[in-house]
């Protein structure tokens, strides 16, 4: 029998876990959302969130903390690139165009930076990283609670981003009505660049969080899409508080079900539970009912 | 039979059809003469992958159903051919295709739910399916786990029952067969009825159904057999390096993202496309994984950066692939001419 | 016996009410003309004939059979043929092929089934396009091509939605001659149509929809003067 004070634990340190789960949706439902391209690559944006830290970290000393900002303009302006350079050119391609060219871009960066960074497990290892308080019978770590508030900064931020300055309502403008949005005088293309770039950089920010209090590698991309994934079929689009939720719920669901299932089982639970959403979920998002 | 022959020689595709198969028959006796190892090994590999994108593209060309998932057949397949041979003692003869045919199965099983999903879910739900795959057999301790099966070296007069010989000169012939059957099979299932039928799914389910076509039963139908022949292709792997374990044969990058690439960069509205790409991509693949990532290892994923680069190169330069880019330049004959009528 | 009933029919999507409780019977070999202002419900009337939405409520039988909640594959075997509004061409196949996959229904045979798409386009006027891309094709040509896919499945009846949208006066003519040959073959015709001269010319009977309800029938001339009728279209816009 497991005690109520381990699913407390696990609920909490759900919660902490999936606030980053929510940072990496909430990119994929922007770029998803605006232009309709599903970025596989996603994760692996995310990937090199936590590189940028973990080398900032390394070679400068710089606080992962500190490196926020920083991790976000990197893959901000690697995502502008991928825009202008890839996605610009199949977003009116066949799916299967699309689908690939963001698959080239998963390959490019995940091996690249595996090649590059060598194909080993990274850890930063912060001052501050054995930090626990203790409240009852639960314990915080203090970077999972760090990570916690940050990200929550950063979906307020985005939010307010997006309901009061001009970029921010024309990109709900693109999104809602490309057509509309163009004829009212919006530079689609560039706020296409500034999605792209936002999208990856929001996800890079829960790269650099993680990197904070679990080990890092250039192949980690794979398991944070496939939460982005399931973070954003379950919450739809379009929705920043939705994806922000949704996110945590995974967490949460996440780590209770790790005290009741294997953990060599924990994944397969994971990715039958990505199906079974999808299945029930069938047409709803992109089925045409218009005959 | 003679007659049939006699008439394929007189057609311009027939004429180039013989004279590539006479090539592909004599080009592993050279290889063996001339004691090129590697060119055999990555010859053997081009017709392995040929089978399956081949079989891949049954569904993804033809039918429009874009599967990353194909590892499970290529494994399942592999598996099932070990097993029988380890386990049971059943010539390989015979397991490789009681491999295709379980593999075909498991195709069947998938169906049920994931055809219900469309375009990018569909996509999407094949690569966790791989990955579930993956996962189950390394926990699954009577295929081995995650160290998986190997298959011991048997004595002489054994080898022919158990298709066991040195290098991969024997094989290239095996895997020429079974893709020989494998043409025999497709090509007329493509030019038949359910061929039509698959092309009118990919293009619109809705007016599909308007003609009286089940699109979920003849995705059955093009999955049963896209599956059976990726199938073949893990067995024909068991039998070449008797050695399978659950990373390699499941894995979605090596198999079921190797055989997704060869499709597309052949050309996945041409029949023989995937195999024109296998043969372009898989002995590039192999030349930087053999000569620079096995020399440097600290380079490990050089190999798949290439992947990537090639991918994306077709997807932004040329999305039709190298056999849609031959017809629009004009090098090969065209499938239809727009606006006048095509000459008989 | 009549070839099609439909008895009570309702289709919701979420609080509209699209269609609302229609019923209405043809004969084998009538020629039906079904009206309606925008967004009355006659291409969900027909999604629901077809088999492509189930009715929330109502039946539909047709020839003899009650066919509510099959498939629409299994409705166009039992002889149901239809066209779309919004074209459905299989675009990257040429005109040729998308008839004879039509015809594949009764031919199974390959040859076959092209000689008889061949037959069905000298027919429709488009033989001489049967090489092009489907998708290349203008939009009345794909209007035609709709019809001729329809037709080459042999259907006992024909549910035509806006065929003749987008054809100039000499190509309407052409095309309601071509309809009366097909209904003298002995297929049954239901169209929906928005150009008023094409309906009334060819109608023996129309059935007028307004809101999702069918608000008359009758012949042509009593349509014409039904004072139900001019309201609905007048209450919006030009007749
Ligand atoms: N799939 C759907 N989901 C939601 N509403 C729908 C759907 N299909 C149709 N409707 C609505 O149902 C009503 C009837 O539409 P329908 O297309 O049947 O009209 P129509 O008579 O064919 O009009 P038109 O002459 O413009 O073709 C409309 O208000 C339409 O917006
Ligand atoms: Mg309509």
């Amino acid at each position: 029998m497991i005690g109520l004070d381990y699913v407390a634990n696990a609920v909490v340190s759900g919660i902490l876990i999936g606030s980053v789960y929510s940072l990496v949706g909430m990119g994929l439902a922007l770029i998803w959302g605006i232009m309709d391209v599903i970025n596989f690559a996603q994760g692996d944006y995310m990937m090199l969130g936590a590189f940028v830290t973990y080398w900032a970290f390394t070679l400068a000393g710089v606080d992962p903390l500190l490196s926020v900002p920083l991790s976000f303009l990197v893959t901000f302006a690697l995502g502008v690139l991928t825009q202008r350079v890839v996605i610009e050119r199949v977003l009116d391609a066949p799916m299967v165009s699309q689908i690939t060219a963001t698959f080239a871009v998963l390959l490019m960066i995940r091996y690249g930076a595996e090649a590059a960074f060598g194909p080993y497990t990274k850890r930063i290892y912060v001052t501050y990283a054995d930090v626990i308080y203790r409240f009852g019978t639960i314990s915080l770590q203090l970077p999972r609670l760090i990570a916690f508030f940050v990200s929550l900064g950063v979906a307020v931020a985005f939010y307010v981003f997006l309901k009061t300055t001009y970029t921010g309502v024309a990109l709900r403008a693109v999104s809602q009505n490309r057509m509309a949005a163009y004829l009212m005088g919006i530079n689609v293309r560039k706020m296409y660049w500034i999605a792209f770039g936002i999208g990856v950089g929001i996800s890079a920010v829960g790269g650099t969080l993680v990197a904070t209090f679990l080990p890092i590698h250039p192949e980690m991309g794979g398991f944070y899409a496939l939460i982005a994934f399931i973070v954003v079929v379950f919450g739809g689009f379009g929705s920043v508080f939705g994806a922000y939720i949704s996110g945590i719920i995974i967490g949460v669901t996440e780590s209770v079900s790790a005290l009741f299932i294997s953990p060599s089982l924990k994944d397969v639970v994971a990715f039958l539970l990505f199906i079974a959403i999808i299945l029930v979920k069938p047409t709803g998002l992109f089925g045409t009912e218009q005959r | 039979m003679l007659q049939f022959i006699k008439e394929g020689l007189r057609d311009r595709n027939g004429q180039y059809f013989a004279i590539v198969a006479a090539v592909m028959l004599v080009a592993p006796l050279i290889f063996w003469k001339l004691d090129l190892p590697f060119a055999a090994n990555a010859m053997l590999l081009c017709l392995m992958f040929s089978i399956m994108a081949m079989a891949w593209n049954l569904l993804e060309g033809y039918t429009g159903q874009l599967s990353f998932g194909h590892a499970v057949f290529f494994g399942v397949g592999a598996y099932t051919t070990m097993i029988l041979m380890l386990y049971y003692r059943v010539t390989p003869w015979v397991g490789i295709f009681v491999g295709g045919l379980v593999a075909a199965l498991v195709g069947l099983a998938l169906g049920v739910p994931l055809f219900r999903l469309r375009s990018h879910w569909f996509a999407l739900a094949t690569i966790a399916v791989g990955e579930i795959f993956k996962l189950i057999f390394i926990s699954w301790d009577y295929v081995g786990g995650s160290a998986g099966l190997q298959s011991p070296i048997v004595p002489e007069e054994q080898k022919l029952y158990y298709l066991q010989y040195a290098g991969s000169y024997v094989y290239i012939y095996l895997a020429l067969g079974l893709l020989g059957l494998e043409l025999l099979i497709m090509y007329p299932l493509v030019k038949s009825r359910i061929g039509y039928y698959l092309q009118a799914i990919r293009e619109d389910e809705d007016a599909a159904m308007s003609l009286g076509i089940n699109p979920f039963k003849y995705k059955m139908v093009a999955m049963f057999f896209s599956a059976l022949f990726t199938g073949i292709g893990g067995g024909i792997y068991t039998v070449r390096f008797r050695f399978v374990d659950p990373f390699a044969v499941f894995d979605l990058i090596s198999v079921s993202v190797y055989i997704t690439i060869a499709g597309i960069l052949g050309g996945i509205y041409s029949f023989i496309g995937p195999i024109v790409g296998s043969f372009v991509f898989v002995p590039i693949s192999e030349y930087v994984r053999v000569y620079i990532v096995s020399r440097f290892p600290r380079f490990y994923g050089l190999h798949v950066f290439v992947l990537g680069v090639i991918l994306l190169a077709i997807s932004l330069l040329a999305p039709e692939g190298i056999m849609g880019w031959l017809e629009k330049k004009g090098y090969l004959r065209k499938r239809e001419e727009t606006g006048e009528v095509r000459k008989e | 016996m009549s070839l099609l009933e439909v008895k009570g029919v309702v289709k919701r999507f979420g609080g509209l009410v699209a269609v609302n409780d229609v019923s209405f019977s043809m004969d084998e070999g009538e020629r039906v003309g079904l009206i309606g202002p925008n967004g009355a419900g006659k291409t969900t009337l027909f999604n629901l004939i077809s088999g492509y939405y189930r009715p929330d409520k109502g039946r539909i039988f047709f020839d003899g059979r009650d066919i509510t909640g099959r498939k629409p594959y299994e409705i166009t075997k039992l002889g149901v043929g239809r066209t779309f509004q919004i074209v459905k061409p299989l675009s990257n196949l040429t005109v040729l092929d998308n008839v004879a996959i039509g015809a594949l229904l009764r031919h199974p045979d390959v040859n076959e089934a092209r000689k008889r798409a061949e037959e069905v386009l000298k027919l429709t006027g488009l033989y001489e396009k049967r090489n092009m891309r489907a998708g290349s094709l203008n939009l009345p040509e794909k209007k035609r091509l709709e019809l001729s896919r329809a037709l080459a499945t042999e259907p006992k009846l024909l549910l035509l939605d806006e065929v003749v949208a987008g054809l100039n006066p000499s190509e309407v003519d052409e095309l309601l001659k071509l309809l009366r040959e097909i209904n003298e073959s002995g297929v049954t015709i239901l169209m929906v149509e928005h150009v008023m001269r094409a309906v009334m010319n060819i109608s023996e009977r129309i059935i007028v929809m307004d809101y999702g309800v069918k608000i008359a029938e009758g012949t042509p001339q009593e349509i014409a003067s039904d004072p139900r009728v001019i309201e609905a279209y007048l209450g919006r816009e030009e007749l």
